[in-house]
């Protein structure tokens, strides 16, 4: 009895801590709920107000504006200058962005900012300011960028590499390149950045195709390839050569982008290489430089034993249709399943399937027979699936006009498209 | 063993099942609040659009697995094609619907047949007929036979996927424009060592919605959804976020998961004999990752991306919950050389010990100790006083857990209005009376079926 009295004392003290616990904490969140929603209004409408009073400087004189905006600017708390330099579409950029740099300039500001972002103990106040940095662009920016780049902390870094791309300068640049040749973030986050640099950044990146570090190679080719500059074309071939296949795959990629005739012979090359998405991207390179007279190289890579390529070069072929049937004809004749079924979908996509019908039921004599001729190719090299969708939007003398051509061709074919054709016309 | 020591037995087995499951607790809220807040204040500082306009944002093939949605399918595959991302392609895997879910998919998209040569390298049953959209050229459609369940469905869009990340979507499953955007900018971050991610969705039960679009949040008073808001946010706001920071992640839930296709192809796809996929193909790229010392990371993210129809009745309930109970039943038994294994780290020593002591047996602990409680109260054995003070501490610690959570969700998930909130508060102080038998009821029947041998992916009637 003595234990149970034991027991009930103890549980009894727990529940009154914890019904002390939840009680508050329950009210902690009806509190915290309700004043929140108020909280953020007004937070809002406070900064709806700014950008509205930054709006109408636009109509005043530009030293008016220094001085009214500067004045503006020093009653936000760096929070709200943060929102606003965030959302810099809504002043009107275009208009007035120079007095806007130098109001801030003026209003004394930048100098806490710079202190914030470089020693604040609240991670993610230091964050928006780094990021403030980055939009303001003030003499020590690089400077503290440089030193933030290298902190402990990943979400530091990442958003000293935005700030860096909002720069948008060389010097910022050539920050961000050794930021993907020391592995500081992942390359892809980088280069999405430098993409949206000025072209003149392509004078860096063309150095850093020779250097000896392989990520840096690759990147720099990567990104190159946004810029598309012709005249570098012919050290960017030399890469077509490189040891490793990322970089030959990327070289392609960008000879494809510049699409410049001279450098043909180094993207055929390519075609042979014994990693096949280097061979993906030598097809889409080859397209791009040559158009409809690359289909000749391309064509017999539908046969290759990677399927990628294989899609790749189907959706080139369905392109140029044109200069492809003469290779989907050939290949239609072989004995290659897999290949006849893309010669297949090529010719459905391409609409050839449609038109060869359509020819058999208002050509003249010579285009039925002609028409008559390629159906049977067709047929024979079992092109016949998806025929019926096709003979489903004739009527119904025409279809028995074409079902009996495809059956003095291949009568068990002919039934075959007959008995899903009655179920297709009830589906749909 | 006499009766008294029965009892002393079972209280001392229950309250250290209740201290543990509490102090487990308390360390995931912890390690939530500090995860839900810092990729908060990621997303919040976030530039979308070097990622939003970037040729080098990774593309992801979204692969929509539909049977007999009728009711859902027009609003989701809406949401989809809307979707803020700058390339993507969309796979609806039509498995086999009965209903009207053909003819909505040909009205918003359509369809034209054409041929299409693929490899079918995966359990995913035959297919009749392929359609591209005309309307949305990104948008295919394949039409194949029922019986590979979902997974079947999901395998057959695996093999006409053409971009380096895959996304699993729901059809009952109605996404937020930027949701792809809001994961994907996290994915490439590290798109090498990250091979899942999944993030928060809740449930629309209630919202006003019209033509794909969401036009207001209601969330409902139904208590039984309402409970499952709850339940979500515990979920999601507390184990899950935890269980991400240390690269233990058992789920990513199967109405919204991105997952690098390269790794799906060398797991050779998802498991068809399972009652549902989503845990166990996690379960199979740890398992996969590890046991080929590949370095790696599967994310759950806070934010919430998406919403989905949740039961809105009890029988309803039991029937999704009874699947719940068996796949983690089937997991557990596949992957049962993780528990306590080295090799496993966190996965081994915290997620799998939890799911085996709170998920597969925790049911079997909770209802024997409290029969074998209210048995000695019948027998004089144990006092009112300890057993309503025993039963008040389960209320108190329920509670207190879903309030932390709720406080953490609504600090940084700003979605939920005054009034829904304090009506979670109310009904987080009524559970264990009442919306706790009943997942206990279908814990209990999930278990029962596990050992019958169904492995069904039933579907419960929508509303």
């Amino acid at each position: 009895m003595l234990m149970q009295e034991y027991h009930f004392n103890l549980l009894r003290n727990i529940d009154i801590i914890l019904i002390t616990l939840t009680a508050l904490l329950s009210v902690i969140i009806i509190i915290y709920a309700s004043i929140d929603e108020r909280y953020m209004r007004k937070r809002y409408n406070k900064l709806t107000n700014i950008i509205s009073d930054l709006q109408k400087l636009e109509f005043q004189g530009n030293d008016a504006i220094v001085s009214d905006c500067s004045i503006l600017i020093k009653k936000t708390t760096p929070f709200e200058l943060f929102h606003i330099l965030k959302h810099q579409e809504n002043i009107q950029p275009g208009k007035f962005s120079e007095q806007f740099t130098e109001c801030l300039n003026n209003s004394g500001k930048i100098s806490a900012i710079e202190k914030i972002a470089e020693n604040s103990r609240n991670k993610w106040r230091r964050i928006e300011a780094i990021i403030i940095l980055g939009y303001f662009k003030s003499p020590n920016t690089i400077q503290i960028l440089k030193q933030t780049l290298s902190n402990k902390d990943s979400d530091i870094v990442y958003f000293s590499l935005i700030s860096l791309g909002h720069i948008k300068n060389l010097e910022s640049a050539e920050i961000l390149l050794s930021a993907i040749k020391n592995r500081i973030f992942s390359s892809f986050k980088i280069a999405a950045i430098l993409e949206h640099f000025p072209p003149d950044i392509v004078e860096i990146l063309i150095n850093n195709l020779t250097d000896q570090d392989q990520n840096l190679r690759l990147w720099s080719i990567k990104i190159i390839s946004r810029f598309k500059p012709k005249q570098y074309a012919h050290k960017i071939s030399v890469l077509t050569d490189d040891t490793s296949p990322d970089i030959r795959a990327a070289a392609c990629e960008c000879l494809g982008e510049i699409a410049e005739e001279s450098t043909k012979e180094a993207v055929k090359k390519c075609l042979k290489d014994r990693i096949w998405y280097v061979r993906l991207h030598a097809t889409r390179a080859l397209e791009n430089i040559l158009g409809p007279k690359s289909i000749a190289d391309i064509a017999p890579l539908l046969k290759d034993i990677h399927w990628f390529v294989r899609e790749n070069v189907k959706d080139i072929m369905i392109k140029h249709f044109s200069e492809a049937i003469i290779f989907i004809n050939k290949f239609l004749n072989e004995n290659d399943q897999s290949v006849k079924q893309s010669c297949i979908e090529i010719m459905d996509i391409s609409g050839y399937r449609d038109k060869v019908l359509e020819n058999i039921v208002k050509g003249d004599s010579e285009t039925i027979k002609k028409a008559q001729l390629q159906l049977e190719t067709m047929i024979k090299a079992g092109a016949h699936h998806g025929l019926e969708g096709i003979l489903s939007k004739y009527s119904d003398n025409t279809r028995e006009r074409i079902l009996s051509i495809i059956s003095a061709i291949d009568k068990g074919k002919a039934d075959h498209i007959a008995k899903k054709l009655k179920g297709k016309i009830k589906e749909i | 063993m006499n009766p008294e020591s029965i009892f002393h037995v079972t209280f001392i087995v229950f309250f250290a099942f209740l201290v543990i499951q509490t102090l487990y607790y308390l360390f995931t809220i912890i390690i939530g609040l500090l995860q839900s807040r810092r990729r908060t204040f990621q997303s919040k500082n976030e530039d979308s659009y070097f990622l939003s306009s970037s040729y080098f944002t990774l593309p992801v093939s979204i692969i929509l697995p539909v049977h007999n949605e009728e009711k859902w399918i027009a609003n989701s595959l809406k949401s989809i094609v809307a979707l803020d991302y700058p390339k993507f392609e969309i796979i609806v895997v039509n498995d086999g619907s009965t209903d009207r879910t053909s003819e909505i998919l040909n009205d918003i998209l359509s369809l034209e047949p054409f041929d299409k040569a693929y490899i079918d390298q995966f359990n995913s049953g035959k297919i009749h007929e392929i359609y591209k959209s005309i309307k949305y050229p990104q948008v295919t459609v394949i039409n194949k036979t029922e019986g590979f369940k979902k997974a079947g469905a999901l395998n057959t869009g695996l093999n006409f996927a053409r971009y380096k990340f895959i996304c699993i979507v729901d059809s009952d499953t109605m996404l937020e424009p930027d949701a792809l955007l809001k994961v994907m900018i996290q994915v490439q971050k590290d798109p090498d060592k990250i091979i899942g991610a999944g993030s928060y969705f809740g449930l629309i039960n209630g919202f006003k919605i019209k033509d794909g679009k969401i036009l207001e949040k209601y969330f409902s008073f139904n208590p039984i959804v309402a409970y499952q808001n709850l339940e979500y946010i515990r979920s999601f706001m507390s184990s899950r976020l935890t269980w991400s920071a240390f690269n233990a992640m058992p789920c990513i839930a199967g109405g919204f998961g991105i997952w690098r296709r390269d790794i799906l192809m060398y797991l050779g796809g998802f498991e068809t004999a399972f009652s549902s996929e989503d845990v166990e193909i996690t379960f199979h790229a740890h398992d996969y990752m590890i046991k080929n010392e590949k370095e790696y990371e599967i994310l759950m993210l806070p934010y919430y991306v998406g919403w989905t129809e949740g039961p809105s009745t009890i029988n309803s309930l039991i029937l999704q919950r009874n699947r719940w109970q068996r796949v983690i039943n089937e997991s557990v038994w596949r992957y049962k050389h993780i528990l306590l294994n080295p090799n496993y780290k966190w996965l081994g020593f915290f997620t799998f010990p939890y799911f085996i002591l709170y998920e597969v047996f925790g049911v079997f602990i909770e209802i024997t100790s409290i029969g074998i409680l209210t048995w000695a109260l019948l027998i004089n054995m144990l006092d009112i006083k300890i057993y309503l003070c025993l039963l008040l501490f389960m209320v108190l610690i329920q509670t207190f857990i879903s309030l932390s959570v709720l406080f953490i969700f609504i600090r940084d998930q700003k979605i939920f209005h005054f009034r829904y909130t304090c009506y979670l508060i109310l009904l987080s102080f009524l559970e264990l009376l009442s919306y706790k038998w009943i997942t206990m009821l279908a814990k209990l029947l999930g278990m029962l079926d596990y050992f019958r041998g169904i492995r069904l992916h039933d579907q419960y009637k929508r509303k």
